[in-house]
Order: structure tokens, then C-alpha cells, then sequence
């Protein structure tokens, strides 16, 4: 005889096996690509169109997390053994330390059967071996260039002896340069840029092996490139509120002081994104500042003579995106940003100051913008050695060290000598692993 | 008890004697269920309370105090950073800058080290810690420097330079003090979402009630059908639940209302440390914005004249802050946390009580049952 309890039990029980089943053997939910990257605020939203377009075509929901500190976010996560899927870095050397530790999956497959790699293979963040890629460049900024203002320079200078000329030229109406070095939490990497490009534009073979961890600071050539620098960083006469001001105002405040109505400084040493900051400018009759008439670029001058054997050298700030995860979704949206469609997106947008290192994305998606169609062009033209910014290359105690000694020299020239032995005792400290392989494209190969 | 057969409303031993024994079965078991279900209903009531008080004990209130100690303690590190630069004190003095800005900083770091090991939020609180002390240390390494360049007249701008960074770390939007405060906003709201109401124990009461009832229903017909007056073992089992039940559910209630008071003691807390941290804060961005103001005559762009047209005018007064009144408070919301803990009503005990009202129960029908068991039916 069944009793009534066990009855029951029996009844109240099978409802709630059926509900154990149901919550207990449902599979998990569908669960989002995770990406981080670098981006905030406007240059997010700019890339939520990029990640939207994907979405619309594979149904495939992507969760991107923006910050500035995206190194260390990257750095606490894998840590913590729970790397996003993908990430995106502007730092080659930070990804470079992921993919030595066996974090990030090859992307060989990825770009293999499109009719030969849409990019230059150093940016591809080849492994030392050379046969394994680990990144796709999804936007560039080209940094050597100096941003003037047409209506107080009617010649643009095209070697680094002209650029002095030039500054001597302005200094005793108005201050001929908008130098600003604080940018927290990385106050001085302005002034690097500037060492970068009289580096790169006297000798590629020399920055090359610079920027690879190979030729000392106190080298004749890297010495040599900061005593020029020297020549327009440390003279007060030639900078805007002369060098305190240089030292302690905000980088992108540089931009806005050139671009006021009544510009207090000709020209800036600064990235291609500057542009925003300049179109953000307004004439007397309050209309905004148009690139072209009101501010345009040349590029930065060749330095001791040398024009380089084939074209111009460039120097480019690039955000890299790699993988953590090797998932056919992952792959999924790794082509995705890869391809053609994917990086012309961004250039695309209205205002945008985006460029694609991919060569087959045409000039029209600069849409008719002369300026940018010619900061395009840099990086288009074959015959240009294009190169990762050396301090986005090393390794991270490096690079502290090099945006530090140049605040110290600007302040005190004499430092110099002591700067550079310091900074050269920081570059033999760093074991040879945590150098990237290559900065500049390999014309070896 | 006999042999003899039970009597019936006709006074014969007849067919509806299985009919009775069958009923006897029923009230037995439905009351042995109302007894389990009671059970299982107290001890899951019990568990829930013991795991909120729990919580509030040694996750979500150190780690409420800690934060908002640590962004108390960060905020007046920073301020007796400047000012220990603004003054002027001689470097020959000791080491700048300064022996508060070390304490305050130490307690900071203490506060911090103790939060992580509360485990707010879970992973996401680690990560925010975790970003906090990255962010501290670069701080300190500003600090530091600034304390370096500040002892040469030839670097003191690079001196300022090092203080106006370190600050808008800690100040900044996505500074120090934001972060944990947005944490500590975070941990508040969880707390308050999981806050139940006292009267969320009521729904306990439902199983004790039907059991009750059933009781005096078992009793009524037991002295119908049997023309007993009571049945003692019965009205032993529910003289038990009528005591102890009450005794557990008011404990019960007791303990939700102390959590509720902890809620609002800790609200209270968070409430005048932020007085504290504003005045701190408004004391060392002023001071600050007079030593860069020296400096910037001519302009220092944008951002940096911005800084100090807002920070303009005298330094307010230095807050007060006594380490006893925060030891005090603390001491204060355990000592709550601890009224709100379940004295002497553990789960065993619970257990107990269950068994021995299932125990008077069974032995309260077995009599009247036996009378039935072998009766021909």
C-alpha cells in the first residue's frame, strides 16, 4: 500500500526534478565576444560602428570595455587567467610580452587565401621566428608631421635647417611653436616623438636598430638626434610661454592654442589626430576652422641632409588587435576587422581622423578631404618606410624612462650626457626577449 | 487498551471502522508532513537571515568602512602632500613630503589591503582594488618625485609638474578617489537591493499556522470520535509549536530590524566621511592652484588655467579627524552586526524541536490507531 505521504512527496517532487532538469541540463546562455581596447568616449562610439556592422552580418553580439589604462587592464586580466577574447593595443611590445607567453593565437589563417596579406607584414606583429602573426592593425595614426598655420607660414620647410630658419624667422612676432609635453600618466611622450622623427628622418637603418634595442642611447646618432631637438625645445624664445609653460601644460591644450582666433604659436609637432582638436577651432565670425585653408600639415623635414634612398620614412602609432582566444567566433570577427569593408568603416565616418593600413582600401574614403587624402597617401605610397613609433615599441620600463629624461631636458640641457647614460643603463637591464622582433618594414625580405 | 471494538455513533463495530483508521492515517501523516514542511520552512528562513548577517558581517560592512576610510585617509594624503610642498618646509627638515602625507597614506594602503581581502562585489571589486592600487602606485612614484625635484630651486617646476599629475590621479574622473567612491556606491546598492524587510519573515508563519490548525482540528475529532477530552500527547506538540515557534519567528524579526539599523548606521557613516574628503580635497586642489598660479603667470594652457580659476581663493580649514571615532564606529556597527546574529537558535536546535513534535504527534494517534490495526475490516 502507498502511504499519503509518500504520495506526497512523490507529487511534490516531480515538479521540482522537472524544474532541476530544466535549469540544471539547459545549456549556457549564448555568451557575447569580449573586447577591449583603448578607445572612449568618441573614438568608442566610432568603433561601436565598426562592432555594429559585424553584428548585423553574423549575429554574432560583441561586449567592447573602453579605457585609457587598457596595458594594465589587459596585464590584471591575464593575471587573473581571464583575458578578454580580443584586444587592442597600441603598444606592439605590450601584446609582443602576450604572444611570448603563449596567451595569444597565431592569425596566419586569418588573411590566408586573400590574394597575397592586404598589409605590410611588420604590422601583422610577426613572431621571432618570423612564421606566426598575432595582430591585425584596425586604426593608424601617422605621426610624422607638423601641423602650421597657412595664414602666418607661406613656405612650408622641408629640411630640419630650414625648420630652425624658419622658427628664427617668426620668433620676434609670434612664438613659433606650440610645445606642450604633460599628458598624465605619461607626461613627456611628445617630446619623444619629436627624438623619433630626427632619428628615423636622418637614418631608418639607425632607428631601426634603436627601436629594436640595439643601438645605445649613447650612440653618436641618438645623442645627435636630442641636441637637435635641442635646437627648437630648449630655446624659450621659440615656444609658446617659453619652457615651464612646456612643461607643465596638457598636450592636447597645444592643439586648442593654435587653433584660438588668435593663435598664440605657428606650429605643432603632433599626431594626425591633432585634427580634431584643430577643426574644433573657430574663425573671428565664429564659423568652424576648415582643414586645407585654416590648418594643414607638411611632413616632418629630413634631418642632416638625408632624404633617404626610397621615399619618406613614417612614423605610425598603431592600435593592434590580437586574440586570446582561438574560437571559430573569435576568427570570425578577427577577418572581420581584417578586411577591406571592416577598415574602412571608421576612415569613413564624417570628421573622423582615422586611417587603415590596409593598401586596398581606396583614397575615396576620405571623402574628398584633401588633407586627409594626403596623410592617407603617406601611408599608401609604396616607396615609404613605414615604422611603429619607437616608444609604443618598448618595452614598458623603457619607455617610462624615455618620456621622463625629456622632461629633464628640456628643463636642463646640460643633463644630456647624464640622461643618456642612465637611459642606457635602463636599455642593457632589459633582457634582449622583451624587445619587439621589428619596427620598421624589413626591406631584407 | 482492550480488544474491544471502538464505538461507533451506532454503537456497533462495523464497517466504518476502516473508515476511521484511515482518517486516524491521514491526520497523522498530513500533521507529520505540516511538521516537515515547518521545518524545512524555519530552517530555510534561518539559513537566509544567518547568511545576510553574515554578509553584512564580513563582506559588505568592513568593506563599506574600509573604503570610505581609505578614500578619507587618500583625499587627506594628498592634501598634506601640497601643502608640505606649498609651505616650504626646509628638505633638511626630513623627507618630504611630509610625515602625515606617510600616515594617511599608510592607513589608505591598510584600508585597502583589508577591503581586497573582504572580496566586495566579487571579481569586479578585485578588479576595480586591483586598478586602485595600480593607479596608487603611480601616485606615490609622482609623490616621490615631486618630494626629489622640489629640492632644487633648477627642478621645482618639474616639481610642480610631478604634483599637478599626481593629483589629477587621485582627483581625476577616472582618478583614485572616483573609483572608490563609484565602488562604494556599488557595494551600497547591492546591500540595499539585497535588504529585506523584517516582515519578510511573515510568509514563515503559514506552515506553523496550517500546522496548528490542523492540530485542533486532529483534537476536536479525536474527542468527537473517541469521547476523550484531550488527547496529551497531541496538545503537547502543539504547545511546543505554540511556544517555540513564536519564540523563533520574533528572533527572527528582531535580527531583520538590526540589520536594517546597520544599513542605515552605515549610511550615516558614508555620509560624514564624504563631508570629510570634500573638505579635504577642496584644502589641498586650493593649495595646489596658489603653488602652480606662481608658476603660470602668462598662462599654462587650457586645462592647467582652468585648474586653478576653479581652485581659486584661501584654502579652507584642515577637517578634523580622530582614529578613535573611527575605531568607535566600527566597534559600534559590530556590536549591531553582532544583536542581529540568531542567538541560540541554530539549525540542530531546530532540528530538534521538529523530531520532538513528530515524536508526540506519532505517539499521540498510535493508541487510537492500534485500537483499529487489527479489527477485521
Amino acid at each position: 500500500m502507498t502511504s499519503p505521504v509518500l504520495r506526497l512527496a512523490a507529487a511534490l517532487a516531480a515538479p521540482l526534478l522537472t524544474l532541476a532538469a530544466v535549469t540544471g541540463c539547459s545549456g549556457p546562455a549564448v555568451r557575447a565576444l569580449s573586447v577591449i581596447g583603448p578607445w572612449t568616449e568618441a573614438e568608442e562610439n566610432a568603433f561601436e560602428r565598426v562592432l555594429k556592422d559585424f553584428e548585423d552580418e553574423t549575429g554574432i553580439r560583441v561586449d567592447y570595455q573602453g579605457t585609457s589604462a587598457v596595458n594594465e587592464v589587459l596585464r590584471s586580466k591575464v593575471q587573473g587567467g581571464s583575458p578578454p577574447d580580443v584586444a587592442i593595443s597600441w603598444s606592439p611590445s605590450e601584446l609582443s610580452r602576450h604572444a611570448r607567453s603563449g596567451w595569444l593565437r597565431p592569425l596566419n589563417g586569418i588573411l590566408r587565401g586573400r590574394g597575397g596579406e592586404p598589409y605590410r607584414r611588420h604590422w601583422l606583429l610577426p613572431g621571432k621566428g618570423g612564421d606566426e602573426i598575432y595582430a591585425i592593425p584596425v586604426k593608424a595614426n601617422v605621426k610624422s608631421m607638423i601641423w602650421y598655420r597657412p595664414d602666418a607660414l607661406s613656405e612650408t620647410p622641408d629640411t630640419w635647417a630650414r625648420l630652425v630658419e624658419t622658427s628664427r624667422g617668426l620668433a620676434g612676432d609670434r612664438a613659433p611653436w606650440c610645445l606642450a609635453l604633460n599628458d598624465n600618466p605619461a607626461a613627456g611622450w611628445p617630446g619623444t616623438d619629436w627624438i623619433e622623427n630626427i632619428l628615423l628622418h636622418r637614418s631608418v637603418e639607425h632607428y631601426r636598430l634603436w627601436a629594436v634595442g640595439r643601438l645605445p642611447w649613447t650612440s653618436p646618432e641618438v645623442t645627435g638626434a636630442w641636441r637637435t631637438w635641442g635646437e627648437i625645445a630648449t630655446r624659450s624664445e621659440f615656444l609658446q610661454g617659453g619652457k615651464t609653460r612646456a612643461l607643465l601644460a596638457d598636450f592636447r591644450d597645444a592643439g586648442k592654442e593654435m587653433s584660438a582666433e588668435s593663435p598664440g604659436c605657428v606650429m605643432q609637432h603632433a599626431p594626425s589626430y591633432t585634427m580634431d582638436v584643430l577643426r574644433k577651432g573657430e574663425k573671428a565670425d565664429g564659423s568652424p576652422l576648415t582643414a586645407g585653408e585654416d590648418f594643414d600639415f607638411f611632413p616632418f623635414p629630413s634631418v642632416g641632409g638625408n632624404r633617404g634612398s626610397a621615399g619618406r620614412p613614417v612614423n605610425v602609432s598603431v592600435d593592434l588587435a590580437v586574440a586570446f582566444n582561438g574560437s571559430r567566433k573569435v576568427e570570425r570577427f578577427m577577418a572581420f576587422l581584417a578586411s577591406r569593408k571592416a577598415q574602412q568603416i571608421w576612415p569613413s565616418l564624417p570628421h573622423s581622423s582615422a586611417f587603415s593600413l590596409n593598401t586596398r582600401v581606396p583614397v575615396s574614403v576620405y571623402q574628398e578631404d584633401e588633407v586627409r587624402e594626403r596623410i592617407a597617401g603617406l601611408l599608401q605610397a609604396p616607396e615609404n618606410t613605414l615604422c611603429f613609433d619607437a616608444s609604443d615599441s618598448f618595452p614598458d620600463t623603457m619607455r617610462k624612462a624615455f618620456n621622463r629624461a625629456v622632461l629633464e631636458y628640456v628643463n636642463e640641457p646640460d643633463l644630456l650626457h647624464a640622461l643618456l647614460e642612465e637611459l642606457e643603463r635602463v636599455r642593457v637591464s632589459i633582457k634582449e626577449e622583451e624587445w619587439v622582433a621589428t619596427a620598421c618594414d624589413d626591406t631584407r625580405k | 487498551m482492550t480488544g474491544v471494538p471502538p464505538p461507533s455513533r451506532s454503537g456497533a463495530p462495523t464497517a466504518p471502522g476502516s473508515r476511521t483508521l484511515r482518517v486516524l492515517r491521514t491526520y497523522r501523516n498530513v500533521l507529520l508532513l505540516a511538521t516537515l514542511v515547518m521545518s524545512a520552512a524555519a530552517l530555510w528562513t534561518l539559513e537566509r537571515i544567518s547568511g545576510d548577517v553574515e554578509e553584512m558581517r564580513t563582506r559588505t560592512a568592513p568593506a563599506l568602512l574600509e573604503i570610505s576610510e581609505a578614500r578619507r585617509a587618500l583625499a587627506a594624503a594628498d592634501a598634506a602632500a601640497v601643502e608640505s610642498f606649498a609651505v616650504g618646509d626646509s628638505w633638511l627638515t626630513g623627507f618630504r613630503p611630509g610625515g602625515e602625507y606617510q600616515d594617511q597614506l599608510g592607513i589608505a594602503n591598510q584600508s585597502l589591503a583589508q577591503a581586497a581581502e573582504d572580496h566586495p562585489l566579487g571579481e569586479e571589486g578585485g578588479r576595480v582594488l586591483q586598478m586602485v592600487g595600480g593607479l596608487l602606485v603611480s601616485y606615490t612614484d609622482s609623490i616621490g618625485r615631486a618630494g626629489a625635484h622640489f629640492q632644487r630651486e633648477e627642478t621645482a617646476v618639474l616639481g610642480r609638474l610631478d604634483l599637478w599629475n599626481a593629483t589629477r590621479l587621485m582627483h581625476g574622473e577616472d582618478g583614485i578617489l572616483n573609483r572608490l567612491e563609484t565602488l562604494q556606491d556599488d557595494i551600497e546598492e547591492k546591500a540595499r537591493s539585497d535588504r529585506r524587510s523584517a516582515w519578510t519573515v511573515l510568509p514563515w508563519a503559514a506552515p506553523v499556522a496550517a500546522f496548528l490548525a490542523l492540530a485542533v482540528s486532529a483534537q476536536i475529532y479525536l474527542s468527537h470520535r473517541f469521547r476523550r477530552r484531550v488527547n496529551v500527547c497531541l496538545a503537547a506538540a502543539t504547545g511546543v509549536v505554540l511556544v517555540i515557534m513564536p519564540w523563533v519567528f520574533f528572533q527572527a524579526f528582531d535580527s531583520r530590524r538590526e540589520l536594517k539599523e546597520v544599513h542605515e548606521e552605515l549610511e550615516r557613516v558614508a555620509v560624514s566621511r564624504k563631508d570629510t574628503i570634500s573638505r579635504s580635497d577642496a584644502r589641498g586642489q586650493r593649495t595646489l592652484a596658489g603653488l602652480l598660479r606662481k608658476k603660470c603667470d602668462g598662462g599654462c594652457g587650457h586645462t592647467l588655467d582652468g585648474f586653478i580659476r576653479k581652485h581659486d581663493g584661501p584654502a579652507p580649514e584642515k577637517p578634523k579627524w580622530d582614529p578613535a571615532l573611527s575605531t568607535g564606529t566600527a566597534r559600534s556597527i559590530n556590536s549591531d552586526i553582532e544583536r542581529a546574529r540568531l542567538r541560540g537558535l541554530t539549525s540542530g536546535r531546530v532540528l530538534a524541536v521538529a523530531a520532538l513534535v513528530s515524536l508526540l504527534v506519532v505517539l499521540g494517534f498510535r493508541p487510537r490507531i492500534d485500537e483499529y490495526r487489527f479489527q477485521p475490516r
